[in-house]
């Protein structure tokens, strides 16, 4: 098969699911867009105060309106997706790696050193995620890469159970076993065998969790520990809207909306990426 | 030289440990395989019978180091594989392989038949040319009678028959000398158990393999076997030719399991007399004191429950190891 044909195939997969799936990646786009072009999309800053426009409902100017301290809604929508975008991708991506290494160090040695990687999870798995992460967020301080560091951490446990068990699985699988009597470099057992089964379940895990980052990084500065004022972030928007919820809902609505679209977007994508890549569903979606 | 068996296992023994709570506390031992010695001579088939857990996979994965022996030495070619250190070990490992039960589980998912099969070729770090791999693996693919086009092939497009004959391709891409069989036919259905025996048996004579053959199948057995040994729980009771085990089994075990096959004649079935074995295998972490087949043995007398019977090597082609089997088969011979 030609590498054209392979790409052809990866697309049909890919987008099986039909429209839904084309507007998952479209919205996914589109908030790349937004949070890249940010400054070239509005003409406003997205702090920049001006209590005229205090609360002022949508209009040519002001699309979505103003905020209490009569900030552009969109202007802050857009460069809020930034935030969020580096949070969310980096924390995730960080915490994913992060927990299949250790994961397969657990997993495949079965030594002392799975024993204390093993029971470090089990003592943070006792600890709420939430509470963990807040607890953490606040010693690291208020900055992005505090809140990064913070997520990622407080993710890491569940990834790193998910990874051992697949390892350990997949490390008694008869393929496994056969390749361990010809000889076959551990390495290679590992970057070939090991990590690409164990891929599609990791995949949709931390499409999973790409949402719910979000989610958890706007709660975190709906609660006031993550990105201070006045940076605007989808989180803490809703957290200053919701007290006008009855006069202004866009207020609100807005950026909850878009929390909504994104994580739904990515799960979409998430799932429709492991599809693609999964030869037992070749050609037959 | 040539009647010197190429592998030979003496008093092979297979332990595990079971332990409880946090302070591993020791509180009994599995038996796996308890004792076990055969030898096999080279281009021959050895069959291992016996019933589930009975210990006969146990066996062919010590042979192979995937499970560490107790005790008990294996010789391939009279070099003792179990206390070879890893690097002279990883030396030998090809030259045994293995062709395993579950022809869904053996092969790699998300590999094509001919990537399979060329990994396990180039990892003997010889230099080839890409053109020679391409070669190889489809002269692979030929002899255990697929076509060149099956290796763009992903396991779950191919059938049961297919998957296990890429096993066998995988197993030879190593040249062994020796492969242990994992009850490779049982997860096919009957054709193709028969087409896979014959590709086994015609592997053999064109390559010289040699065959150890782990099966709870008799019928099949005997047809691949040259010479048998009969397991229960973890000991080998009975060791014969093939064509003896249906015509004159000595063990009460072994008269029991070949009872056990059903006849397809139905006055034949009616009038012949079963023994009829009661309970299940006893567990192998509280092995019956003496002969561990005595609470099941219909024939069993006093001495049997007190007394450990060793081998009878009275004809050394056929031992067996029971103390009354003389008389077992004075009696049913009248």
């Amino acid at each position: 098969m030609t590498r054209k044909d392979k790409i052809k195939q990866f697309k049909t997969t890919f987008f099986s699911r039909g429209i839904i799936s084309y507007l998952a990646v479209g919205f996914i786009a589109l908030f790349l867009i937004a949070a890249i072009f940010a400054p070239i999309l509005t003409p406003y800053k997205p702090n920049d105060m001006n209590l005229r426009n205090s609360l002022a409902t949508p209009s040519i100017k002001h699309l979505l309106g103003c905020d209490l301290h009569g900030r552009d809604v969109v202007t802050r929508l857009l460069y809020g997706a930034r935030v969020s975008l580096v949070v969310s991708v980096f924390s995730c991506d960080i915490g994913v790696m992060m927990g299949m290494a250790l994961g397969l160090i657990a997993g495949y040695t079965n030594g002392p050193l799975s024993t204390i990687i093993m029971r470090y999870v089990d003592v943070q798995l006792a600890i709420p995620p939430m509470l963990f992460t807040i607890t953490i967020g606040i010693l690291v301080g208020h900055s992005i890469l505090g809140l990064i560091f913070a997520l990622s951490f407080g993710m890491l446990p569940s990834y790193i159970r998910l990874m051992y068990g697949l390892v350990l699985s997949l490390k008694q699988s008869d393929y496994i076993t056969a390749l361990k009597f010809a000889n076959v470099k551990t390495s290679k057992i590992i970057v070939r065998h090991l990590l690409p089964n164990a891929f599609p379940t990791m995949m949709v895990t931390f499409t999973m969790n790409l949402g719910g980052t979000i989610m958890l990084e706007s709660t975190l500065s709906f609660l006031g520990i993550g990105i201070q004022q006045p940076t605007a972030t989808w989180g803490s928007m809703v957290a200053d809207g919701y007290q006008y919820i009855f006069d202004r809902p866009m207020l609100a609505f807005a950026p909850g909306l878009c929390l909504l679209l994104v994580v739904l977007a990515f799960n979409i994508a998430g799932d429709s990426l492991r599809d693609a890549i999964d030869p037992r569903l070749r050609g037959k979606l | 030289m040539k009647n010197d068996p190429i592998i030979k296992v003496e008093d092979l023994k297979v332990h595990f440990g079971l332990t409880k709570g946090i302070a591993r506390k020791r509180i009994g031992t599995v038996k796996a395989v308890d004792g076990v010695s055969f030898s096999v001579e080279h281009g021959k088939t050895i069959g291992i019978v016996g019933e589930s857990g009975c210990g006969k996979t146990t066996t062919g994965k010590a042979i192979l180091r995937m499970v560490s022996a107790s005790g008990g030495k294996v010789y391939f070619h009279n070099q003792d594989v179990l206390s070879m250190k890893r690097k002279e070990h990883d030396k030998i490992k090809r030259k045994i392989q293995m062709i395993f039960q579950d022809p869904y589980g053996s092969l790699d998912p998300r590999q094509s038949a001919f990537s399979i099969i060329k990994e396990v070729l180039v990892a003997d770090g010889k230099k080839r040319s890409a053109e020679e791999v391409t070669k190889e693996v489809n002269e692979l693919l030929v002899m255990v009678g697929l076509s060149e086009e099956m290796g763009e092939r992903f396991p779950h497009e191919l059938s049961g028959g297919q998957r296990q004959r890429i096993g066998i391709a995988r197993a030879l891409a190593c040249h062994p000398e020796v492969i242990i069989c994992d009850e490779p036919v049982s997860a096919l259905d009957v054709s193709i158990q028969a087409q896979i025996i014959n590709l086994l048996e015609k592997l053999q004579r064109e390559l010289g393999l040699t065959y150890i053959f782990v099966a709870h199948d008799l019928a099949v057995v005997r047809h691949i076997a040259d010479y048998v040994c009969i397991m229960y729980l973890g000991n080998i009771v009975e060791m014969m030719d093939s064509d003896e085990m249906f015509t004159k089994p000595l063990h009460p075990y072994t008269k029991a399991l070949i009872s056990a096959i059903p006849v397809v004649d139905y006055h034949l079935e009616k009038t012949r007399k079963r023994i009829e074995l009661e309970g299940e295998i006893p567990s192998p972490i509280n092995r019956p004191t003496g002969c561990p087949f005595h609470p099941r043995c219909p024939y069993a007398k006093e001495r049997c429950s007190k007394e450990v019977p060793v081998m009878d090597n009275t004809d050394p082609k056929h031992p067996v190891c029971c103390f009354y089997y003389k008389d077992l088969n004075k009696e049913t011979n009248n």
